[in-house]
Protein backbone atom coordinates (compact mmCIF):
# COMPACT_ATOMS: atom_id res chain seq x y z
CA UNK A 1 0.00 0.00 0.00
CA UNK A 2 1.35 3.32 -0.91
CA UNK A 3 2.42 5.73 1.87
CA UNK A 4 -0.83 8.41 0.07
CA UNK A 5 -2.96 5.56 0.36
CA UNK A 6 -2.28 5.15 3.90
CA UNK A 7 -2.52 8.80 4.79
CA UNK A 8 -6.25 8.81 2.63
CA UNK A 9 -7.49 6.40 4.58
CA UNK A 10 -6.19 7.30 7.80
CA UNK A 11 -7.62 10.88 7.05
CA UNK A 12 -10.98 9.12 6.36
CA UNK A 13 -11.29 7.09 9.44
CA UNK A 14 -10.47 10.09 11.52
CA UNK A 15 -13.51 11.60 9.82
CA UNK A 16 -15.81 8.17 10.30
CA UNK A 17 -14.88 8.36 14.17
CA UNK A 18 -15.70 12.04 14.55
CA UNK A 19 -19.23 11.87 12.94
CA UNK A 20 -19.67 8.17 15.14
CA UNK A 21 -18.18 10.73 18.26
CA UNK A 22 -20.37 13.61 17.06
CA UNK A 23 -23.55 11.42 16.94
CA UNK A 24 -23.42 10.34 20.37
CA UNK A 25 -23.56 13.77 21.73
CA UNK A 26 -27.00 14.66 19.78
CA UNK A 27 -29.56 13.45 22.32
CA UNK A 28 -32.41 10.60 20.87
CA UNK A 29 -35.82 9.51 22.38
CA UNK A 30 -34.89 5.76 22.00
CA UNK A 31 -30.97 5.10 23.85
CA UNK A 32 -30.27 3.10 20.65
CA UNK A 33 -31.68 5.11 18.07
CA UNK A 34 -28.42 5.98 16.29
CA UNK A 35 -28.37 8.70 12.95
CA UNK A 36 -25.48 6.64 11.12
CA UNK A 37 -23.41 9.58 10.31
CA UNK A 38 -20.72 7.54 9.74
CA UNK A 39 -21.84 5.92 7.02
CA UNK A 40 -21.71 8.90 5.18
CA UNK A 41 -18.07 8.54 5.09
CA UNK A 42 -18.31 5.21 4.68
CA UNK A 43 -20.30 5.61 1.49
CA UNK A 44 -18.28 8.74 0.20
CA UNK A 45 -14.82 6.08 0.82
CA UNK A 46 -16.90 3.45 -1.66
CA UNK A 47 -17.87 5.35 -4.50
CA UNK A 48 -14.36 7.01 -4.71
CA UNK A 49 -11.94 4.22 -3.37
CA UNK A 50 -13.59 0.80 -3.51
CA UNK A 51 -14.55 -1.83 -1.60
CA UNK A 52 -11.18 -2.71 0.54
CA UNK A 53 -10.46 0.93 1.34
CA UNK A 54 -14.18 1.36 2.85
CA UNK A 55 -14.29 -2.04 4.59
CA UNK A 56 -10.96 -0.56 6.38
CA UNK A 57 -12.24 2.73 7.53
CA UNK A 58 -15.46 1.09 9.12
CA UNK A 59 -13.28 -1.72 10.72
CA UNK A 60 -10.96 0.83 12.42
CA UNK A 61 -14.28 3.46 12.93
CA UNK A 62 -15.58 0.50 14.97
CA UNK A 63 -12.40 -0.47 16.96
CA UNK A 64 -11.61 2.74 17.45
CA UNK A 65 -14.91 3.80 18.61
CA UNK A 66 -15.84 1.41 20.94
CA UNK A 67 -12.61 1.63 22.42
CA UNK A 68 -13.35 5.28 23.17
CA UNK A 69 -16.93 4.54 24.25
CA UNK A 70 -15.92 2.00 26.64
CA UNK A 71 -17.64 -1.07 24.84
CA UNK A 72 -14.62 -2.68 22.98
CA UNK A 73 -15.77 -6.67 22.64
CA UNK A 74 -19.38 -5.73 24.37
CA UNK A 75 -22.42 -6.98 22.89
CA UNK A 76 -22.75 -3.21 20.97
CA UNK A 77 -19.34 -3.72 19.43
CA UNK A 78 -20.15 -6.80 17.67
CA UNK A 79 -23.75 -5.56 16.63
CA UNK A 80 -21.50 -2.69 14.97
CA UNK A 81 -19.08 -5.03 13.90
CA UNK A 82 -21.43 -7.53 11.57
CA UNK A 83 -24.09 -4.91 11.31
CA UNK A 84 -20.81 -2.42 9.90
CA UNK A 85 -19.38 -5.60 7.50
CA UNK A 86 -23.03 -6.25 6.32
CA UNK A 87 -23.64 -2.58 5.64
CA UNK A 88 -20.33 -1.93 3.54
CA UNK A 89 -20.70 -5.93 1.25
CA UNK A 90 -24.50 -4.61 0.73
CA UNK A 91 -23.45 -1.41 -0.58
CA UNK A 92 -21.12 -2.63 -2.66
CA UNK A 93 -23.15 -5.27 -4.32
CA UNK A 94 -25.28 -2.21 -4.84
CA UNK A 95 -22.91 -0.02 -6.23
CA UNK A 96 -21.91 -2.69 -8.43
CA UNK A 97 -24.81 -3.03 -10.55
CA UNK A 98 -24.71 0.67 -11.28
CA UNK A 99 -28.35 1.49 -11.13
CA UNK A 100 -28.64 3.33 -6.97
CA UNK A 101 -27.47 6.84 -6.77
CA UNK A 102 -26.03 7.56 -3.36
CA UNK A 103 -29.63 7.91 -2.10
CA UNK A 104 -30.55 4.59 -3.00
CA UNK A 105 -27.10 3.45 -1.39
CA UNK A 106 -27.40 4.85 1.62
CA UNK A 107 -31.17 3.10 2.25
CA UNK A 108 -29.48 0.00 1.39
CA UNK A 109 -26.80 0.32 3.71
CA UNK A 110 -28.68 1.73 6.64
CA UNK A 111 -30.94 -1.86 6.14
CA UNK A 112 -28.68 -3.97 5.85
CA UNK A 113 -26.33 -2.43 8.97
CA UNK A 114 -30.12 -2.94 10.98
CA UNK A 115 -29.94 -6.20 9.24
CA UNK A 116 -26.66 -7.48 10.66
CA UNK A 117 -27.50 -6.01 13.58
CA UNK A 118 -30.61 -8.05 14.49
CA UNK A 119 -29.28 -11.04 13.26
CA UNK A 120 -26.23 -10.74 15.72
CA UNK A 121 -28.37 -10.33 18.31
CA UNK A 122 -30.04 -13.59 17.35
CA UNK A 123 -27.35 -15.61 17.18
CA UNK A 124 -25.41 -14.22 19.71
CA UNK A 125 -27.61 -13.28 22.55
CA UNK A 126 -31.20 -13.62 22.70
CA UNK A 127 -33.23 -16.21 20.92
CA UNK A 128 -36.34 -14.53 21.29
CA UNK A 129 -38.03 -14.01 17.77
CA UNK A 130 -41.28 -12.19 18.98
CA UNK A 131 -38.97 -9.20 20.46
CA UNK A 132 -37.27 -8.84 17.38
CA UNK A 133 -40.85 -9.11 15.78
CA UNK A 134 -41.76 -6.28 17.93
CA UNK A 135 -38.86 -4.11 17.71
CA UNK A 136 -38.93 -4.48 13.61
CA UNK A 137 -40.77 -1.80 12.85
CA UNK A 138 -39.24 0.35 14.68
CA UNK A 139 -36.14 -0.12 13.02
CA UNK A 140 -37.45 0.04 9.27
CA UNK A 141 -38.80 3.31 10.46
CA UNK A 142 -35.75 4.43 11.70
CA UNK A 143 -33.38 2.67 8.76
CA UNK A 144 -35.62 4.62 5.90
CA UNK A 145 -35.50 8.40 7.40
CA UNK A 146 -31.18 7.83 8.62
CA UNK A 147 -30.84 6.29 5.13
CA UNK A 148 -32.63 9.37 3.18
CA UNK A 149 -30.69 11.69 5.99
CA UNK A 150 -27.21 10.33 4.94
CA UNK A 151 -27.73 9.48 1.29
CA UNK A 152 -28.87 13.58 1.01
CA UNK A 153 -25.72 14.39 2.69
CA UNK A 154 -23.64 12.40 0.31
CA UNK A 155 -25.25 13.63 -2.45
CA UNK A 156 -24.34 17.24 -1.03
CA UNK A 157 -20.89 16.71 -0.32
CA UNK A 158 -19.90 14.78 -3.67
CA UNK A 159 -21.45 17.64 -4.78
CA UNK A 160 -19.29 20.20 -3.14
CA UNK A 161 -16.23 17.63 -3.46
CA UNK A 162 -16.72 17.84 -7.41
CA UNK A 163 -17.08 21.85 -7.06
CA UNK A 164 -13.75 21.74 -5.29
CA UNK A 165 -11.82 19.51 -7.40
CA UNK A 166 -13.02 21.33 -10.65
CA UNK A 167 -11.65 24.90 -9.30
CA UNK A 168 -8.71 23.12 -8.42
CA UNK A 169 -8.08 21.94 -11.88
CA UNK A 170 -8.73 25.36 -13.08
CA UNK A 171 -6.54 27.16 -11.40
CA UNK A 172 -3.43 24.97 -12.21
CA UNK B 1 -28.30 23.14 -4.16
CA UNK B 2 -31.87 23.99 -4.85
CA UNK B 3 -34.45 21.05 -4.47
CA UNK B 4 -35.00 20.22 -8.10
CA UNK B 5 -31.21 19.56 -8.53
CA UNK B 6 -31.28 17.44 -5.51
CA UNK B 7 -34.34 15.43 -7.29
CA UNK B 8 -31.93 15.09 -10.11
CA UNK B 9 -29.31 13.74 -8.53
CA UNK B 10 -31.34 10.60 -7.98
CA UNK B 11 -32.04 7.81 -10.02
CA UNK B 12 -35.34 6.01 -11.07
CA UNK B 13 -34.04 3.06 -9.00
CA UNK B 14 -33.33 5.01 -5.71
CA UNK B 15 -36.96 6.39 -5.88
CA UNK B 16 -38.35 2.93 -6.26
CA UNK B 17 -36.32 1.78 -3.43
CA UNK B 18 -37.38 4.74 -1.27
CA UNK B 19 -41.01 4.13 -2.27
CA UNK B 20 -40.68 0.47 -1.59
CA UNK B 21 -38.89 0.99 1.63
CA UNK B 22 -41.74 3.50 3.28
CA UNK B 23 -44.94 0.37 1.99
CA UNK B 24 -42.69 -1.85 3.89
CA UNK B 25 -42.06 0.39 6.72
CA UNK B 26 -45.89 1.32 7.05
CA UNK B 27 -47.07 -2.70 6.17
CA UNK B 28 -44.67 -3.23 9.04
CA UNK B 29 -46.22 -0.52 11.50
CA UNK B 30 -49.58 -1.83 10.59
CA UNK B 31 -49.47 -5.72 10.13
CA UNK B 32 -46.74 -6.30 13.08
CA UNK B 33 -48.99 -5.76 16.00
CA UNK B 34 -51.84 -7.46 14.07
CA UNK B 35 -50.01 -11.20 13.61
CA UNK B 36 -47.80 -10.81 17.20
CA UNK B 37 -48.78 -13.93 18.62
CA UNK B 38 -51.26 -13.42 21.74
CA UNK B 39 -49.14 -14.04 25.36
CA UNK B 40 -49.66 -11.33 28.43
CA UNK B 41 -50.47 -13.53 31.03
CA UNK B 42 -51.29 -16.85 32.35
CA UNK B 43 -53.34 -17.05 34.97
CA UNK B 44 -53.74 -20.05 36.82
CA UNK B 45 -56.81 -20.38 39.26
CA UNK B 46 -57.16 -23.51 41.87
CA UNK B 47 -61.39 -23.19 43.63
CA UNK B 48 -62.10 -20.36 41.32
CA UNK B 49 -59.27 -18.10 42.87
CA UNK B 50 -56.79 -16.60 41.14
CA UNK B 51 -53.54 -18.16 42.47
CA UNK B 52 -50.94 -17.23 40.50
CA UNK B 53 -50.49 -14.39 37.36
CA UNK B 54 -47.59 -14.61 35.53
CA UNK B 55 -45.88 -13.34 32.25
CA UNK B 56 -46.37 -15.82 29.90
CA UNK B 57 -42.83 -15.40 28.20
CA UNK B 58 -41.17 -15.44 31.54
CA UNK B 59 -40.01 -18.89 31.68
CA UNK B 60 -41.08 -20.73 34.87
CA UNK B 61 -41.88 -24.05 36.48
CA UNK B 62 -44.65 -24.20 39.35
CA UNK B 63 -45.70 -26.99 40.94
CA UNK B 64 -49.67 -26.47 42.45
CA UNK B 65 -51.25 -29.94 44.38
CA UNK B 66 -50.35 -32.55 42.83
CA UNK B 67 -49.89 -30.41 39.14
CA UNK B 68 -46.68 -29.56 37.69
CA UNK B 69 -47.46 -26.26 35.67
CA UNK B 70 -44.35 -24.95 33.08
CA UNK B 71 -43.88 -22.18 31.01
CA UNK B 72 -41.60 -21.67 28.81
CA UNK B 73 -40.87 -19.75 25.59
CA UNK B 74 -44.02 -18.49 25.47
CA UNK B 75 -46.27 -21.60 25.93
CA UNK B 76 -47.59 -22.93 28.94
CA UNK B 77 -48.33 -26.71 29.76
CA UNK B 78 -48.98 -29.22 32.47
CA UNK B 79 -45.82 -31.16 32.68
CA UNK B 80 -46.85 -33.86 35.30
CA UNK B 81 -49.84 -34.53 36.78
CA UNK B 82 -51.00 -37.31 39.77
CA UNK B 83 -54.48 -37.48 38.47
CA UNK B 84 -55.24 -40.62 36.34
CA UNK B 85 -56.50 -38.92 33.44
CA UNK B 86 -53.90 -37.25 32.62
CA UNK B 87 -56.17 -35.09 29.85
CA UNK B 88 -54.24 -31.68 31.33
CA UNK B 89 -51.02 -33.12 30.50
CA UNK B 90 -52.24 -34.75 27.13
CA UNK B 91 -53.17 -31.33 25.87
CA UNK B 92 -49.63 -30.33 25.30
CA UNK B 93 -48.23 -27.01 25.14
CA UNK B 94 -50.93 -24.03 24.44
CA UNK B 95 -50.17 -20.39 24.17
CA UNK B 96 -53.66 -19.02 24.12
CA UNK B 97 -57.32 -20.53 25.72
CA UNK B 98 -57.20 -22.87 28.72
CA UNK B 99 -56.04 -25.61 30.20
CA UNK B 100 -58.48 -27.35 32.64
CA UNK B 101 -58.28 -30.12 35.50
CA UNK B 102 -61.21 -30.61 37.18
CA UNK B 103 -60.20 -33.14 39.63
CA UNK B 104 -58.03 -30.94 41.01
CA UNK B 105 -60.10 -27.91 40.16
CA UNK B 106 -57.63 -26.26 38.25
CA UNK B 107 -57.80 -23.86 35.78
CA UNK B 108 -55.02 -22.42 33.54
CA UNK B 109 -55.83 -19.62 30.97
CA UNK B 110 -53.85 -17.57 29.04
CA UNK B 111 -55.42 -14.15 28.53
CA UNK B 112 -53.31 -12.15 25.88
CA UNK B 113 -53.51 -8.37 26.33
CA UNK B 114 -52.32 -8.00 22.53
CA UNK B 115 -55.12 -10.55 21.24
CA UNK B 116 -58.16 -8.82 22.39
CA UNK B 117 -59.99 -7.59 19.40
CA UNK B 118 -60.48 -4.11 19.84
CA UNK B 119 -62.27 -3.91 16.42
CA UNK B 120 -65.63 -4.10 15.53
CA UNK B 121 -67.15 -7.83 15.96
CA UNK B 122 -70.62 -9.00 15.72
CA UNK B 123 -72.40 -7.34 18.50
CA UNK B 124 -71.27 -3.80 18.11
Amino acid sequence: MQQREKYRLALLAACAIAMYGFERLIPTPIPWLRFGFANIITLITLTLYGFNAALTITLIRILIGSMLTGTFLGPPFVMSLVGGVFSVAAMWAAFRIRVFGPLGLSLIGAFFHNLGQLLAVYAVFIQNLRSILILAPVILFIGTLTGVLNGLAVIFTMEHLKKMSDNVQNTQ
Amino acid sequence: MRIAELINRTTLFDRILLVFMVFVTGAAIVLVPLCLPRGGQVRIEVDNKLLYKLPINEDKTIPIGGLVVEIRAGKVRVADSDCPGQICVKQGWIDSGAIICLPKRVVITVEGTAAVPKGIDATT
